[in-house]
């Protein structure tokens, strides 16, 4: 998991120099068909897992509400710091409607909106994961289902080994729906809002 | 709203894919953390040739840690308040 976040903080790094000091830019289209890729792979991932719709159907309502409750939440306390920062309730509801999928919500944005939003979206739908780590397994000592909507859509992958040790079996299979629910929700929500 | 649709049908084929088990080889050779580098590093690219962004990452930083927090502040309290008020067995389900 560290590995993960080193390399792909090793890639934006990169990214960042490389862009400094050529001026090199990616064109646009390219960055739009790579995302289709990712979108498209995420389908297959989540698709293969052994006996996925009948783990899904098992635990329907549990699986959305827990998706509701989390979409609410994030979006609601966005929109309550709109009032203490500079940006407006949908520049802030976007950057937080990534649900920590960096790599997407951030691409995303920066498409639809500004390079700008973009970088904020990114680094906080970062900061999102790493809180994560950090305080799922103390604030599942709490609150089991309450701790892993902290992991967004981060549930169903990175976060889910994690989850599936400091949670029941029950609500590691309700995180990772929860995660299946809002990776297909990130990608719509955010072109919805920056439409 | 192409993206839209495009996004729907790039997730929507896929998971077809997934659930009859075609294009499996696709997830082993690691394609999607390899995507997901290019991505970042286009993303970095762009704030590396943005003025705006580049000098203000400090502050950029703090406001995105805001938001974090904020998000899975509500997040955390949102669901926490539903599973008091409503679902008493899944409390049970509490390993400790």
């Amino acid at each position: 998991m560290l590995t993960d976040i080193l390399i792909m903080t090793g890639s934006l790094t990169l990214g960042i120099a490389i862009g400094r000091f050529t001026g090199l830019v990616i064109p646009s289209d390219l960055i739009t068909l790579i995302l289709m890729l990712l979108v498209f792979l995420v389908g297959i991932d989540i698709g293969r897992e052994e006996g996925i719709l009948s783990k899904i159907k098992m635990n329907i309502r549990h699986i959305l509400i827990q998706s509701l409750l989390t979409i609410v939440g994030t979006l609601t306390f966005a929109f309550i710091l709109s009032f203490f920062l500079p940006y407006s309730p949908k520049e802030l509801i976007g950057a937080a409607a990534g649900f920590g999928w960096y790599s997407l919500s951030g691409v995303m944005i920066s498409q639809l909106y500004s390079p700008l939003l973009g970088t904020i979206s990114f680094i906080s739908n970062v900061f999102r994961e790493l809180i994560s780590i950090i305080f799922i397994p103390i604030l599942s000592k709490i609150n089991q289902r309450a701790a892993i909507s902290l992991a967004g859509a981060t549930s169903m992958d990175v976060l889910l080994s994690l989850i599936s040790k400091s949670t029941s079996k029950k609500n590691t299979l309700i995180a990772f729906g929860q995660g299946v629910v809002l990776s297909l929700i990130v990608p719509i929500m955010i072109s919805i809002i920056f439409l | 709203m192409i993206i839209l649709l495009m996004i729907i049908l790039a997730f929507s084929i896929g998971m077809l894919f997934g659930l009859k088990k075609r294009l499996n080889f696709l997830t082993r050779f690691k394609i999607l953390p390899i995507l997901t580098c290019i991505l970042l590093f286009s993303m970095g690219t762009e704030i590396g040739t943005s003025e705006e962004i580049f000098s203000n990452l400090t502050g950029i930083g703090f406001h995105a840690f805001l938001i974090a927090l904020f998000a899975t502040a509500g997040s955390f309290i949102a669901t926490f308040i539903y599973t008091r008020l409503f679902s008493k067995t899944e409390e049970d389900e509490r390993v400790d």
